[in-house]
């Protein structure tokens, strides 16, 4: 009994003195929710960071992409929230609006922040009403990677390796398709319930100047413009430029073997697509068909939760990481992200970097989607409306009126 | 302890309290309570977070008028309809098969079972492999083997898209149905049919005369079991279709599931969910009548 005695105050003791020497260090809880590469990557920057800050720990925790914002939100309200979490831009104003995340205004600038030194593009989709809630960490928009040796097969490259487009795009899948031994000219995302299709209607709807779907409780979609960039799209798939009903690793692989001579995805593939033996490839940014360089994007940022017990030290650590991260975003490059920050592009690790500066511009053309709470939901109702088209069982102009009444009654609930 | 010896003499439940507590604690923790705070909710406009106020019954009358809501009720039924005979049936005549008198019936047994122990993700993953359309399995085997020249969306298509979901649910979950066969085709006394031999029955009269009819009772808790479990479909369709083509093969839970976490429409969420909830709730009581009606 008394050797059990002992032993309890004994752990009693050691655990008292740990408590103690963890004082000095600031643990800063750290969630995210990145597979693949991309948690590799992330995982490496938490690493470095955490060797070269002796007074800091963060400790990651990586959640399932599909479940994570179900899990950030309703830890943070129940009071069980991290430090500091990763969110998509577009997600921003829906987490401030509900009160789940803090302005970083004058926080930031306690630690050093300079706001001015991130790229103002996506700068403007983590503020709302004037105040910052988001540190951009990157952003990711749709490129157009191409097979070079497919390309000089139908005599489409030119001399300093990026392809010749003088006619229209379509003309240029068309050369493609008739010149080269490719089976496909192009290929993206087309699985009828995924968000693929969506992105490539936004950055064309976006490309001739489209307005918001909403704008506050009330459907501002310009349904001309919704019904041109649909049946630019339909005629892409009509004319077999780009097969339909692909899964998403499938339509990688057919650009990965050969069989599409051109993908239009995320850069985030870019890191897969080097990895990939024998593969001789370049990228641009997705090509203008329309007015302007619109392209549908995201952005990775990096929030604070709310918490009731506001501790300052430990929110000031958990944005000494978020500068700290963005600083050195030429580390996450690695995985194919354009940094968020302007001074980045000029570091050398950067610059030498092979493909990153060939579509490094295309952070200025990114066009977000963000409408609140509602996006998700607005994503879902356009993405039904345009399967129905490609499936034809319904028009162009029936799918945007259908769309319209589903996001209406969205808003009516 | 005194005392409550002398008591649950008295009253004997007292001396079952103990035992029956810690399962009743958890059974209104998981099951009672939130079936309760669900039907709270579906009464009022709550997000994902917090409770956005009283809203009577406007989220059924809401439902009532959504076509989301019936078309993905009507998917349901479509696919408790169409699965139930053909993985009922499955279970029987694979179950038959397995008890045969012949070489590698262990082998058989397994193979037709092995299916079973996999997760929902892994099959899904096969099944998506074994479909996808430019170069899945079965379009390479077709395009290679069979002259077949035209890709055929087998996940694109509402009618081709209802039989991959079938077929994946049919081979998933048949050696379930089959295990249960197997062991009430065990149960047949070996006497029945060395009198039937002794009588001159063939094969077929066999079975038709001994075989099922031995096996209606376990018919019975099978289809219960499979209609209940069909009502429950979800996680194949999300892996597999993701619902679609559009909408059509989306299921009541998968509704329920987005417009709740998606959407962050926690009360109508409820509401769908309740509804779904009375809607099974009748289907069993219409089952259990049935089998009484029957054994009387």
């Amino acid at each position: 009994m008394k050797k059990a005695l002992f032993l309890v105050v004994l752990v009693a003791v050691m655990v008292g003195l740990t408590s103690n020497v963890m004082a000095e260090t600031v643990t800063v809880e750290y969630w995210n929710l990145f597979g693949g590469g991309d948690a590799e990557f992330m995982d490496e920057i938490v690493a470095e960071f955490n060797a070269s800050h002796e007074d800091i720990e963060v400790d990651v925790t990586r959640l399932e992409w599909g479940e994570y914002y179900t899990k950030l939100k309703t830890a943070t309200a129940s009071g069980n929230g991290p430090d500091i979490a990763i969110s998509h831009v577009t997600r921003v104003k829906e987490l401030a609006d509900e009160g789940l995340i803090v302005p970083l205004d004058e926080l930031g600038e306690n630690v050093g922040i300079d706001w001015t030194e991130y790229n103002t593009n996506i700068l403007s989709g983590a503020e709302i009403n004037g105040e910052i809630f988001a540190v951009p960490f990157d952003t990711h928009p749709l490129v157009y990677y191409y097979n070079k040796d497919l390309l000089a097969e139908a005599d489409l490259l030119a001399e300093d390796g990026t392809p010749k487009m003088e006619g229209s795009f379509k003309d240029f899948l068309e050369k493609l398709k008739s010149d080269s031994s490719a089976k496909y000219p192009m290929t993206n995302w087309t699985k009828l319930t995924e968000e693929g299709h969506y992105r490539v209607w936004w950055s064309l709807y976006s490309q001739l100047d489209g307005s918001p779907v909403i704008s506050g409780d009330e459907v501002t979609l310009d349904k001309a413009k919704a019904v041109e960039a649909i049946n630019y799209m339909k005629d892409l798939y009509d004319k077999e430029y780009s097969p339909l009903h692909s899964e998403y690793m499938e339509n990688v692989n057919l650009f990965r073997n050969g069989e599409a001579a051109s993908l239009l995805t995320g850069v985030w593939i870019t890191g897969t697509l080097e990895a990939t033996e024998d593969l001789n490839f370049g990228v641009v940014p997705m090509p203008q068909i329309f007015d302007n360089r619109s392209v549908w994007a995201d952005s990775h940022t990096l929030v604070i939760p709310y918490s009731r017990n506001v501790d300052q030290e430990k929110r000031e650590a958990a944005l000494t990481f978020a500068k700290w991260a963005t600083d050195n975003g030429h580390l996450w490059a690695v995985a194919g992200h354009i940094p968020s920050k302007d001074t980045i592009k000029e570091k050398e690790e950067f610059v030498n970097m092979p493909y990153r500066m060939d579509y490094v511009k295309a952070a200025d053309y990114v066009s977000f989607d963000s409408a609140g709470s509602y996006t998700w939901s607005i994503r879902t109702e356009i993405t039904t409306a345009l399967s129905k088209v490609w499936n034809n069982q319904i028009t162009a102009e029936e799918a945007v009126d259908q769309a319209v009444t589903g996001i209406e009654r969205l808003l009516s609930r | 302890m005194k005392f409550y010896n002398q008591l649950s003499d008295r009253y004997p439940f007292l001396k079952a309290l103990p035992f029956l507590l810690p399962f009743a604690i958890v059974y209104f923790i998981f099951l009672i309570f939130p079936i309760f705070r669900g039907f709270w909710m579906s009464l009022h406009r709550w997000t994902m977070i917090r409770n956005m106020g009283f809203v009577g019954l406007d989220n059924y009358l809401y439902m009532i008028k959504d076509p989301a809501f019936w078309e993905s009720l009507g998917n349901t039924l479509m696919f408790v309809i169409l699965s139930t005979p053909t993985i009922v049936i499955g279970g029987l005549v694979l179950a038959l098969l397995a008890n045969q008198k012949i070489k590698g019936q262990l082998f058989l047994k397994i193979a037709f079972f092995l299916p079973y122990v996999l997760s929902v993700a892994v099959i899904s993953s096969i099944m998506v492999y074994f479909f996808q359309p430019h170069s899945g399995l079965l379009n390479g085997i077709l395009q290679s083997y069979f002259g077949v020249e035209e890709t055929i969306f087998w996940l694109g298509e509402a009618n081709l898209a209802w039989f991959v979901i079938v077929f994946a649910t049919l081979w998933w979950t048949v050696g379930f149905n089959m295990v249960l066969y197997l062991a009430a085709l065990q149960d047949i006394p070996e006497s029945f049919y060395e009198a039937a031999e002794v009588d001159g029955a063939t094969k077929l009269q066999q079975l038709l005369y001994i075989t099922l009819p031995s096996l209606k009772p376990i018919t019975w808790v099978v289809t219960l079991l499979q209609i209940i479990f069909s009502f429950k479909i979800f996680s194949q369709v999300w892996l597999i279709t993701g619902g679609g083509p559009g909408t059509e093969t989306r299921p009541i839970v998968q509704y329920i599931y987005e417009t709740s976490f998606k959407q962050n429409s926690m009360g109508y969420g409820a509401a769908m969910a309740f509804a779904f909830f009375i809607i099974l709730v009748i289907v069993s009581m219409i089952q259990i009548y049935l089998r009484n009606r029957k054994e009387v």
